[in-house]
């Protein structure tokens, strides 16, 4: 069995791929979850994050890559073979069944392996189904664990939503899992009732010491209840730490902007240990990247100190554009040279009133931007011309390129147009992601053959927007390439 | 408002009319007369007719005999159409609809064309009238109207309870008794009930296939009539009400048995 560090591994997940067709699902994900924790994944809904519990379960089968169960590899197994259970996001009880019998489904088709006591008394002893009295126990432990221990005789279509969860976790849990999957499982339930369920959960993985999965796209749901995080967007994992790691040193800028309030910034490392933006220098903590490199910044805005205008703590000042009282907090927009930074404080300001902010070192996240331009392997439309998202790009002439000639493109995020008439546009597409960056906004539009353009521009766009995608020529880069090997 | 809800609500009445002119024409009017001849002779009420029908050896042989034909008749046909229509519907078969088209085509065309065609298939064959002959034809004319309610049920089986089962252990043997099965028993019932129902009062098809030794109820049935017993015939046509009435009935019941309790199996 994998040991390291003396903490097992229960799941080990390696290069997983899905495909399905042309869309990539789930890229290259690598994931160990130890014995007993409780993860949650993470991300916007369509990110590749049921795929992958899907996968766990064994519902799909991966295009690539491993999944280990407790050392054993079971990445093409069966679900009926997987020691693993799953809550279904709408429950999925049995319509045919009445509660007891939903619960006791699963413990009527397994077999109990003969004990240790029983082999030494008959070295040939054979597996042998549950007992009727073994799962009339099982069933009412189970049900009385979920709180509903009166209810084995009633409909299934006779209980509230909170209740029919329930027992669809009593279903699963009654077969002692290794690890219990739970996807979306709250889902349809209202805010009340989440909440109390939350707390339910987390006291069942408490008590039973199960290993949990558990999807989510609230982000609010993952900090609280979880032991580890795992953010996933686009089918990568973008971080996995606790709720802490990644509350406080978010790994890029979607992470940042995904969990948490979170004032996001463009900026550049002068040097280690300084940072430059919004035309200021700042001290901070990070050192390691390159002279003058384009980085994300992040301040949450409960670490950002509010002073008068003219103290002398004051790094940069700015006009209170709204405040709101929050309950605990005050909840402040304050716009300094442009940018509106959110800001929690525990004093009331008027609005219009001048105030100065004082940021810390420590308070300053850095990130490093993961790449500055789009990159698409592809082959030539015609000499002129290059083939992105299914559609016909010019190029500046006289580039030497032959029709059909394989190539990779490279536009520059800030040299990719967004036009709100698609029929202007060479491409339309939807936008999935928008972050404002203090002078810019990174905007994420999926073109219609799932090709992903990344903009860096002025102007607002809403996430759903239908937009379209424009190029000049000048700015697609060619660079000839070899036939792919891969695939 | 509520003045302009009472005007609707009597332009409701209207338009429920030619319903109940229908009902009272096409249903009313007819079950009166069976009821009428059933228990008349010369205008005076009588049960002879019925102790007629009831103490008749030949004539309860029949009615037997058609229960039977028609039960064994709709079993066969179910064991045919459940793995077409399971085929059709639950292994992602990419031409699904198509091929139910085909399997409903033959419903397109003439009965009496179909049964001509039918004739002589089985006699260039050398297949005569009789028992075979007979089953072969009634599975033939009522595979499809099996099929469909069937294909319907289980193509709107969820998913998700196939996976559930997968999930809580069973291998795909067990998915399909312990899970799609019952799921589809209402499909299984009405398929039931559309197939027995005019099988068990079919005259047409026993007469052209079953030949002298197979005559079924519906022929006894239409003797009568030709024959001018009005009394004898209607007495028959009641019994058949009540079997049909009684067959639905019970079926219903495993219906909502087989939907709570995993039931019928």
């Amino acid at each position: 069995m994998a040991r390291g560090n003396g903490i097992e591994k229960i799941i080990e997940i390696k290069n997983l791929v899905k495909q399905y067709g042309k869309e990539t699902a789930v890229d290259d994900v690598n994931l160990n979850i130890r014995k007993g924790e409780f993860v949650t994944f993470l991300g916007p809904s369509g990110c590749g994050k049921t795929t992958i519990l899907r996968m766990i379960a064994g519902f799909d089968t991966p295009t690539s890559g491993t999944i280990m169960l407790e050392g054993e590899d079971v990445t093409t197994a069966p679900p009926h073979k997987r020691n693993v259970n799953t809550v279904f996001q709408k429950y999925a009880l049995f319509p045919h069944l009445d509660v007891f019998n939903n619960v006791a489904f699963g413990l009527k088709l397994k077999m109990v392996p003969p004990t240790e006591a029983e082999l030494a008394k008959n070295p040939k002893a054979k597996p042998r189904k549950h007992t009727k009295e073994e799962i009339k126990t099982k069933v009412s432990d189970a049900l009385e664990l979920v709180g509903l221990t009166d209810y084995g005789h009633r409909d299934v279509d006779s209980l509230s939503g909170g209740q029919q969860q329930r027992i669809a976790i009593a279903r699963a849990i009654v077969m002692s899992p290794k690890v219990l999957l739970l996807d979306e499982p709250l889902g349809a339930l209202d805010l009340k009732m989440r909440k109390e369920m939350q707390h339910e959960l987390r006291r069942m993985h408490r008590e039973l010491g199960i290993t949990f999965i558990y999807v989510t796209h609230d982000q609010e749901e993952a900090m609280t209840m979880s032991d580890r995080i795992v953010v996933i967007n686009d089918g990568v994992i973008q971080q996995i730490g606790t709720p802490k790691q990644i509350y406080d040193e978010p790994s890029n800028a979607f992470v940042a902007d995904f969990i948490g309030e979170s004032n996001i910034l463009g900026g550049t490392m002068i040097e280690d240990f300084k940072v430059k933006f919004l035309d200021t220098t700042f001290k901070c903590d990070d050192k390691g990247f390159g002279k003058n490199q384009a980085v994300d910044i992040v301040i949450r805005p409960e670490d950002i100190i509010l002073v008068g205008p003219k103290a002398k703590t004051a790094q940069l000042t700015g006009v209170v554009t709204s405040s709101t009282f929050m309950g605990i907090h005050y909840e402040k927009i304050v716009e300094v040279k442009g940018y509106e930074f959110t800001i929690q404080a525990v004093t009331e300001s008027k609005i219009g009133e001048e105030v100065g902010l004082e940021i810390a070192p420590d308070a300053i996240h850095i990130m490093a931007m993961e790449a500055t331009t789009n990159e698409y392997k592809t082959e030539m439309w015609s000499e002129n011309s290059v083939e992105i998202a299914g559609k016909e790009f010019a190029v500046s002439e006289g580039l030497g390129f032959e029709k059909g000639e394989l190539v990779i493109a490279r536009i520059p995020f800030d040299k990719v147009e967004i036009t709100e008439d698609e029929g202007d546009a060479t491409v339309g597409g939807w936008v999935t992601n928008s972050i404002y960056k203090g002078t810019y906004y990174t905007v994420t539009v999926w073109a219609d053959n799932d090709t992903r353009f990344i903009v860096m521009t002025p102007i607002e766009h809403d996430i759903d927007d239908r937009v379209g995608i424009k190029i000049n020529p000048a700015d697609i880069a060619l660079e000839k390439r070899e036939e792919a090997t891969e695939e | 408002m509520k003045k302009q809800n009472k005007g609707t609500s009597g332009y409701r009445h209207l338009f429920v009319a030619p319903f109940i002119i229908f009902m009272l024409v096409m249903v009313v009017f007819p079950l009166s007369l069976l009821f009428y001849h059933a228990f008349t002779y010369e205008g005076s009420f009588t049960f002879d007719h019925f102790r007629a029908i009831l103490t008749d050896g030949p004539s309860l042989a029949i009615l037997w005999r058609s229960l039977w034909v028609a039960v064994l008749a709709a079993v066969i046909i179910m064991l045919i159409a459940y793995p077409i229509a399971y085929g059709l519907a639950m292994t992602g078969f990419k031409r699904g609809r198509t091929i139910l088209l085909l399997f409903t085509l033959p419903m397109w065309t003439n009965l009496l064309l179909r049964s001509i065609a039918l004739n002589n298939l089985f006699s260039l064959i050398g297949l005569e009238n009789g028992f075979l002959a007979l089953m072969i034809a009634l599975v033939m004319n009522f595979l499809p109207i099996m099929i469909l309610p069937l294909y319907v049920v289980l193509s709107n089986i969820d998913k998700k309870y196939i996976e559930a089962s997968q999930d809580l252990g069973a291998t795909p043997g067990r998915v399909f008794t312990k899970t799609v099965l019952p799921l589809s028993v209402p499909g299984i019932i009405a398929g039931f009930v559309l197939v027995f129902t005019p099988i068990v009062s079919t005259f047409f098809l026993s007469a052209r296939f079953g030949g002298n030794s197979w005559r079924m109820f519906g022929q006894l049935l239409s003797d009568h009539y030709t024959t001018r017993h009005f009394g004898l015939g209607s007495v028959l046509s009641i019994i058949l009400l009540i079997v049909v009435a009684l067959t639905v009935l019970v079926l219903n019941r495993f219906s909502k048995v087989g939907n709570k309790r995993g039931g019928l199996w």
